[in-house]
This record gives structure tokens, sequence and C-alpha cells, in this order.
């Protein structure tokens, strides 16, 4: 696990529903999910991982349940809800924006302005 | 909106699974946490560590594993549950530190909760229950009426139901008679005397009665009177020990045949209060007299007005074929009203009486909090500065208080249950229902589901209103202004004063209306009891005999036979030791038996427009006498004025004053135009009697000598010289050795009718009193606190007036006029609140007006002078202080 960005606040949440939405995950299947769709940019802290996952059930964005993980053991594997799938949505988008925005703020040019 | 719901229900169930598995949670937690470092180690076990080596790594890797976990955990939704208990126990330790604070406060809203949900559970179970039968609330009593002579409910005739049910009337679905009376039931056991129901054959479906065992009548059975009967529940259960194989046995009453078909329901025990009940056929309606009883059910969306309305049309095209008919209309009344409407008024009062109760409370115990709010002023501009939120305080104070609450609520649930029972023991069991010669068996009332959430319910609503107001209170101040004055309170105190005063001007005004409308009840209820009921009911025994002439080979069918068996009882039962005088009546007064009144008509004194009425009453020789009536002029009745004597009445005072006049009546005739018409001399005159009411007018009343047309059923009246029921077995076996068959029965003293009629006035007078004590004593209690709380805190200033050479006597009289001008604003605002409210007693008083200036002004000054001792007390303590002792006490 090399260099890393940081991740910025709140953007958690968004790639935990981004990596559970390719599938049920169990959570430390997230993390390599994560680590593998940023190309390995983006690194959580492993326990940090979990009050996170919890909070988005708590608030009925994914579900849990127990099964056996591909190594053979037992682990609580996430999936989205259909609240969480439109959670997804709406935060993709409203993070294109942002980025979109934020982007263009940097490439504006003395003259432009 | 389905994702909505589903994520909402999601988060619910998680959040539900987590309060339910909290222990399963935390070790579930645990183990998925373990899996992942397991899952990180198989990884760098990959890598090619050794799996000692790469578990360490993982470990490390992962953090800090308590840290991750109690994080975890509470982001599963922990945290707000654990908060709540920690509030709890927080809660419980902090009452318990202020013992007395806690009990002030639970016993407080005890009284309050205890009360109201007490008369709440009354009104449910006598008000506001359905009738156990079919429809219930669609059922109406139909009476018929006649303005012109005085009749305003009296018992439609077999006639009048037939002429009904032939008019074909749309607002009815069908028309129920009924008629009470009693029988004797022979050849098994002891003869008995049963309270009997004779009913239409449509008795089954009108009430939709599903019987336990057997069935009801059919409604082509009309002429199964002597053979088919019905028993009751209770009798059933007493006489058969609930035996199911009942049905198709026989049964002995008034000495013929029936068989028994069905039990009726428990359920249906509290409609008609029977032991049997056997079908009506069509002669027998036809030939019943009046008296009887026709219930009616309305069509659904058929009101009783249109109802009504219909009836009188019908009753237009009745007198057209039955001239006789004439000036008779018909009342109709829903009977679920007409059997409460005797007692509605009285729990009205009472419920309003328990709310200003359970406001009182509230006060009290918002007051109490408010005062230690302020003291808490400091500890709580301590825990803000130590970062709790507004948010966690406001939760602290209503747990807090929604605890006292509780508190208060179960306590108060123990002291519903308790009077409940008392109730059960000393409330009335039957209630009258006024000018309808008709009792109502008050159903038994329980404490039940609904009253216990009733009283969590109260509880929990309180607790959250009173908790709401310290902390508001305090919110509204600076927080740092209280750490910086060391929690002395003076702004609290300041601040606090507005609402304190509110406060001590409701618990005045609504202590001031209770005791207004207790002490019209006190007055209003001696009155009662001071009415002379026209006889003497000490040492007075009542019970009633019935010669049965129903069954075809009864001797007693022969009038003569009847009158010789009465003279016979009453020789036997005046030769009772301990019985003085001994004679029959046809209604003992007051008993709320069935009146019997007519119109009469004076020979010598033609009345023109006046339609002079009466009450009939059949009487032996002997009467006057037992019942210490006085005989104001002429004579009274003897054995001589018998069937071979001239016809002879004697009549009561208030008919000689207001058909007489100044005229002397002795000499006269009276003549009933629906009897023989035989004129009837008046003989004497003789006090009058109560009775219908003891509140109620004493009625116009025509005696007539019993052996001149004797009854079936008459009521015995004995003067005992010793109690009652110690010569009661004397008499029963003196009546018995005339006729083995003749059961005694309804042996009641005077003493107890004279108290069922006063039931409903004496149960508003005892508990309006117990109520309006416990609210002076809750705004007392209330004054006291709020001045001894204000009054401590000017301990400093005290002492400063002290110091500067004011007399303590002056500082005294500062501070009772201060703290007694707000309670006179109470005493004022009472006044005016009592002025409306006790309109509301009107109905339950007896010569007193609502607004008896006398008992105003006196709870006024009762009130007052209550509340000036409340608040003189903390302030001569206030003054006792030496001066630099208060200077110092900060």
């Amino acid at each position: 696990m090399g260099d890393q960005a940081q991740l910025l606040p709140g953007t958690l949440d968004l790639l935990i529903l981004r990596a559970v939405s390719l599938g049920p995950l169990h959570g430390y299947g997230i993390l390599l999910r994560i680590a593998q769709i940023s190309g390995q940019a983006l690194m959580v802290e492993q326990g940090a991982l979990y009050p996170g996952l919890f909070r988005l059930v708590r608030q009925g964005l994914l579900k849990a349940e127990w099964g056996v993980s591909e190594a053979n053991r037992r682990a609580k594997f996430y999936e989205l809800t259909a609240a969480g799938r439109k959670r997804l949505k709406d935060e993709t988008e409203s993070w294109n924006r942002l980025v979109a925005a934020i982007a263009s703020a940097l490439a504006a040019q003395p003259g432009e302005i | 909106m389905r994702v909505f719901d589903n994520s909402l229900w999601d988060a619910m169930r998680a959040r539900w699974s987590a309060l339910r598995h909290r222990s399963a949670m935390r070790r579930e937690l645990g183990e998925e946490l373990h899996a992942h470092i397991q899952h990180r180690a198989d990884d760098l076990e990959r890598g090619g560590m050794s799996r000692v080596e790469a578990e360490r790594q993982a470990r490390v890797e992962f953090g800090g594993f308590e840290h991750y976990r109690e994080e975890s955990h509470s982001a599963q939704g922990w945290h707000w549950a654990e908060a709540l208990l920690r509030d709890v126990r927080f809660g419980l330790r902090v009452l318990m530190k202020s013992p007395s604070f806690t009990a002030a406060a639970v016993i407080t809203l005890a009284l309050g909760i205890g009360a109201n949900t007490a008369l709440f559970t009354l009104v449910r179970g006598i008000l506001l229950r359905p009738l156990p039968v079919r429809a219930g609330h669609r059922l109406v009593v139909v009476w018929d009426s006649n303005p012109g002579v005085g009749l305003s409910r009296v018992g439609p005739s077999g006639q009048d139901y037939l002429d009904w049910k032939e008019q074909g009337l749309h607002s009815f679905e069908d028309l129920f008679l009924f008629e009470h009376g009693t029988g004797t039931v022979t050849g098994n056991g002891d003869p008995e005397q049963l309270a009997g129901l004779r009913v239409t054959t449509n008795f089954g479906d009108f009430f939709g009665i599903v019987p336990v065992v057997g069935r009801t009548f059919l409604p082509e059975e009309k002429s199964a009177r002597h053979t088919l009967a019905v028993l009751s529940y209770r009798y059933w259960k007493r006489k058969y020990q609930g035996n199911a194989a009942v049905c198709g046995q026989s049964m002995t009453l008034n000495g013929e045949n029936y068989t028994i078909i069905g039990v009726l329901p428990a359920s249906f025990d509290e409609m008609f209060p029977v032991d049997v009940v056997v079908p009506f056929d069509d002669g027998w309606v036809r030939r019943a007299d009046s008296d009887l009883g026709v219930l009616g059910r309305l069509r659904p969306g058929v009101t009783v007005s249109q109802a009504s309305a219909e009836m009188n049309q019908t009753m237009a095209r009745v007198v057209r074929q039955r001239p006789e008919r004439k000036g008779f209309g018909t009342v109709m009344v829903l009977l679920e009203s007409v059997r409460m409407e005797y007692i509605r008024p009285a729990l009205l009062v009472l419920q309003c009486a328990v709310a200003f109760i359970l406001i009182l409370a509230c006060a009290n115990v918002a007051n109490l909090m408010l005062s230690r709010g302020t003291s808490r002023r400091q500890e709580i501009a301590v825990r803000i500065s130590l970062g709790a939120t507004r948010k966690q305080i406001v939760r602290q104070f209503l747990v807090e208080s929604s605890l006292l609450a509780m508190l208060g609520g179960m306590l108060g649930l123990g002291l519903a249950w308790v009077s409940m029972h008392l109730w059960a023991r000393y409330g009335p069991a039957q209630i009258p229902v006024p000018n309808a010669a008709y009792e109502v068996t008050l159903p038994a009332v329980h404490l039940g589901g609904s009253e216990v959430v009733f009283a969590l319910v109260v509880s929990l609503a309180t607790g959250i209103l009173f908790g709401l107001i310290a902390p508001l209170r305090l919110f509204t101040g600076n927080t740092q202004d209280a750490l910086k004055n060391g929690g002395r309170g003076t702004i609290g105190a300041v601040r606090g004063r507005g609402t304190r005063a509110v406060l001590v001007v409701v618990e005045g005004a609504l202590a001031l209306v209770l005791v207004v409308g207790a002490s019209l009840m006190i007055k209003s209820f001696s009155r009662l009891l001071a009415v002379n009921p026209g006889f003497d009911a000490n040492r007075l025994l009542t019970l009633r005999i019935k010669l049965s002439a129903d069954a075809a080979g009864s001797a007693y069918r022969d009038p003569a036979k009847r009158a010789a068996a009465f003279h016979d009882f009453l020789e036997q039962v005046r030769g009772v030791p301990g019985v003085e005088s001994a004679a029959f009546t046809e209604i003992v007064p007051l008993s709320q038996d069935d009146m019997d009144r007519g119109p009469f008509v004076i020979e010598e004194k033609p009345m023109g427009d006046v339609k002079p009425s009466a009450d009939y009453r059949d009487i032996s020789p002997g009467y006057f006498e037992t019942m210490r009536i006085p005989l104001l002029q002429g004579r009274s009745l003897t054995e001589e004025d018998d069937a071979q004597h001239p016809r002879v009445v004697v009549i009561d005072q208030t008919l000689a004053r207001e058909y007489f006049g100044t005229e002397n009546p002795i000499g006269k005739h009276v003549v009933l135009p629906y009897g023989s018409r035989v004129p009837r001399m008046v003989v004497g005159v003789v006090g009058a009697v109560h009775d219908s009411s003891l509140s109620g007018a004493s009625e116009a009343t025509i005696y007539f000598p019993y052996m001149q047309g004797p009854n079936q059923t008459m009521s015995m009246v004995v003067r005992t010289a010793q109690p009652e029921d110690v010569v009661l077995p004397g008499i029963r076996n003196a009546i018995l050795s005339v006729d083995r068959n003749q059961p005694v029965f309804e042996e009641r003293p005077m003493a107890e009718i004279m108290g069922n009629v006063t039931s409903a006035p004496r149960m508003a007078f005892i508990l309006l009193d117990v109520l309006a004590l416990v609210a002076l004593v809750l705004a007392a209690v209330g004054i006291y606190g709020v001045t001894s709380y204000h009054v401590g805190q000017r301990t400093q200033e005290v002492g400063v007036r002290l110091t500067f050479g004011a007399t303590p006597e002056g500082i005294l009289r500062m501070l009772v006029r201060q703290a007694t001008t707000l309670t006179l604003a109470g005493v004022g605002a009472g006044l005016v609140c009592a002025l409306l409210m006790t309109r509301l007693m009107s109905s339950l008083l007896y010569g007193v007006s609502s607004t008896d200036p006398v008992i105003f002004v006196g709870g006024a000054a009762l009130v007052t002078l209550v509340a000036t001792i409340a608040c003189y007390l903390p302030a001569r303590r206030a003054v006792r202080v030496e001066p630099l002792a208060a200077l110092r006490s900060e």
C-alpha cells in the first residue's frame, strides 16, 4: 500500500457506497475494493472503516448479513439498500458538480477574472 | 416514496434490533473486527510473512482496536439508549439525594393522577360503556306521556304497543315489549320469589342474544306463555350450578309447569337483573294495562327527534280509533342516556373537580422543579461550561421529571385501585331512573388496561410538561452570570418570580372553586337530609308478599280470598315479639316501585280546564299509624272499610291544599274517570309524604282501603321495637304460618331505601369534600413552598433591613403582605371561576342556590386564611434569624 491521497472529510461514505454497489462485500473486501477502484490511490485507515459502515447501516443505506468469505472465514457482508442506491446516485452527481466547479476555479487564469 | 419507507423501516429495524440484542451486538461487533484482521493477516501471510508476524502486523495496521470498537458501537445507535440509561441512573441518584423534594412531588402527583384515573375508570365503566346488547346505542325507551294530567313518563299499555306495531313505524327496525314481575318457584327446594321478565317473542332477535345454552323464544311461540322459560345466567349459576343439561327440564312457576329452553349470557344480567324470562301471548298483551316497558331499535341514521315526530303523527291516528287516548303522546329517550340520567351530573362535576386537582398537583410540582432548577443553576452552568449541550441538559431535566411523574403515576394507580375497592364497597349498586319507576344496576367497574394506559399517558404528559418549564427558564438567562454569581440565584429569583406569581394565583383560584363547590354540596346535602319525608323512617321494616293469581287453579284469583290472606298475615305479624305495629301498602314511599298515578274528578267541584291527578295508593288500616303519618282531619281507614261498605278514601294535605283550597274536603267525593266511576267519599286528610324523591315536591295522593279491591302484591311496613334484622326471622315465620307457599321478598329497612334515594348526592358530597380538602392542602403546600422559597432568597435583604433598624414585625408584615396580594388575586379569579362553574352543579343541589353568597364569601375567607398562614410561617422564620447571620448566609 504505497503512496496515498489524503481522504477528504465526508468522502468515506461515498467510497463505501460505491464499493458495495459493485457487489456484496465484507469489511476487509470493501477496503480492498476501494484501493482497487481508486488505482491504489485511496487507502482508508482500516479501523476507521467500521464506524462509517455502521452509521450507513443505521441510516438504512446498507444492509448486512453474516456469510462465509472466500478465505472460508465467517464475515459480515454488506449490500446496498434501495435508499443506499439512491443516495449513491445523488452523492455522485453532487460530487461531480463539486469537482467540476473546483477544477474550473483552479484552472481560472488571471485574465479571465 | 417506497424508497423512503424502506430506508425508514430499515433504520428503525436496525435501532430496534440494536436495543434488543445489546450484548449480542457487542459480541458480534468484536467478531466482525477480528474477521477483518484475520483476512488481512491471510493476505500478509500470502505475501511471505509467518502467521504470527502477519497477525501482529494486521493488528497494527488496523489501528486502535478498542477505540474503533467503541466508535462502531456508538455508530450502531447505541449511544442513544445508553445515554438514556445513564440519564435515568443519574436522575434516580439526584432524586434520592433530596428525598423530601422527591416525596413531596411524587405524593402530589399521585394524588392528581390517582384521582383522575379513578374517576376515568368510573366514567368509562359507567357512562361510556356500551350496553351489552346488539345495537345498544340505537335503543330508545318509549313512554306514554300526558302533560295535561301531569304524567311525564308512564309505561305504555299492551294496546299501545299493538297499535304502534300495526301502524308500521318506519323509524324503528323493531319494537320490544316487556314487563317486570315476580313469580313463585315451588317444587325445587324452598319456595322462592323470582324476579321475572315477560317479553314479546322477538326478545332474542331484538337484543341479538346468543344464549350460553339452548335457545331463546321463536317469534311464532306467542302462545307459549305458560310453557316456555329462559333462565338468566345468575339464576342458572345459583340454582342449577351452571349445569348445561338444564334445557328440557321443567320448573313450577306460580303453580304452572314451564320447560326451560335456554340460558341467557352473563352480560344480559346487567341489562335486566332478573332470574327468569317468559313470553307474552297476544291475548295477554291486548289485556295488559299500562306500566309496561317498550323499547325500540331505531333504524341506523334515524335520530330520536325524527322517531318522536313520526310517533306523534302515529299517536294522532291512534287517537281517532281510540278516543280515550286523547291527550296522550310519547316521550322517547335513548336507553343509554336514560340509564345514567341520575348519576351523570354527579360524575361530570366530579370530573371537573379531579381535573382541577391534577392542575393543582402539576402547578405544585412545576413550582418545586422551578425552585430546584434555580438552585441547581450553578451545577448546570458548570456542566455547560464543561461541554454539555443544551439538548443534554434538557434531556436530563425531562428524564428527571418523567421519573417523578412515573413514580407518581404508579402510586396514583395504587390510589385509584384502592378507590375502586372503596367504590365497590360503599358506592351505590343501583341507581334510580328519575320519573320512570325503574332502577339500573350499576356495572362493576375495574381498573383495566385502558385505565393503566390512561394513567401512564397522564403521567408522561405531566412529566414532559413541567419537566420543560425549569430548563426553559434557565436558558433564557446567561449561564455565565449564574457561574459568576456562585449560584446564589438572585437572578433566577427575579426571573422565576413571574412564573411563581402565576402559580400562586392559579392555586388559590382552583382551591377556591373546589372549596365553594364542596361547601355547596355540604349545605345541599344537609338540607336534603333535613327534609321531613312525611313519615318516620326509624326502625321501619318493609317487605313484599305476592299472592299469585296467575295460575288457573290458584285460590287467590278470588279477591275476597286475597283480602282474607292479607288480613291473616297482618294478624300473625302483629303478634310477633318486637313488632309494634304492621300494615300493608301497595307502594312503599321512596322505593321507586311502579308509580300508580292517574286523574280524578271531584264530584262536587267541576274544575273546567284543570285536570287534577294524583298518586293512587291502596293501604291497609293501621298504615298511617305504623308510618307515623299524622292524621290532620277526619278519620283514618278502618277494618270496616271493606268491600261490603261504602267506598271511602283518605287524601293527603297536598291534594287538599291544591284542589280544595280553604274548603273542607271531608264528605266530598272523588271519582276516577278510568275506573269503575264509583264516587268515593273523602273521610280524612293526612300529612303529605315524599313519595318519589326527597328533593321534589310531594305529589297529591289518594289513599284507598285495600280491602275494597286487593292487589296480588302488597308491601308490608312493620314498625319494630328492636333492630329490624332481629325481628325479621319472626316476621317471616309468621307469614309462612299462614301460607307455606308464600315467599317473603325484598326485605329492606326503610333507612336503606332512603339511602338509595340520596345515593348520588351523597356520592358527590363525600367525594367532592375529599377532593376539596385535597385541593386546599395542595394549594396551601404550594403557596407555602413558593413563599418560603421566595423569602429564603431574600434572607440577605432581611438582614440588611434589620441591621438598618427595621423592626422584625414591620418586615414580617411586608413579606406577608406581598405574598398575600398574590393570593387575593387568586381568590378573586377563583370567585369568578366558581360563579361560572357552580352552575354545572345546580342539578345536584337542593335547597341552596349555586351562587349562595354566604358560601362564596366563606370559601374566599377560608382560602385567604389558609394562604396567609402558608405565607406567614416561612416569613416568621425569616425575620427570626440574627441580622449578622442573615448577612453571612450566602
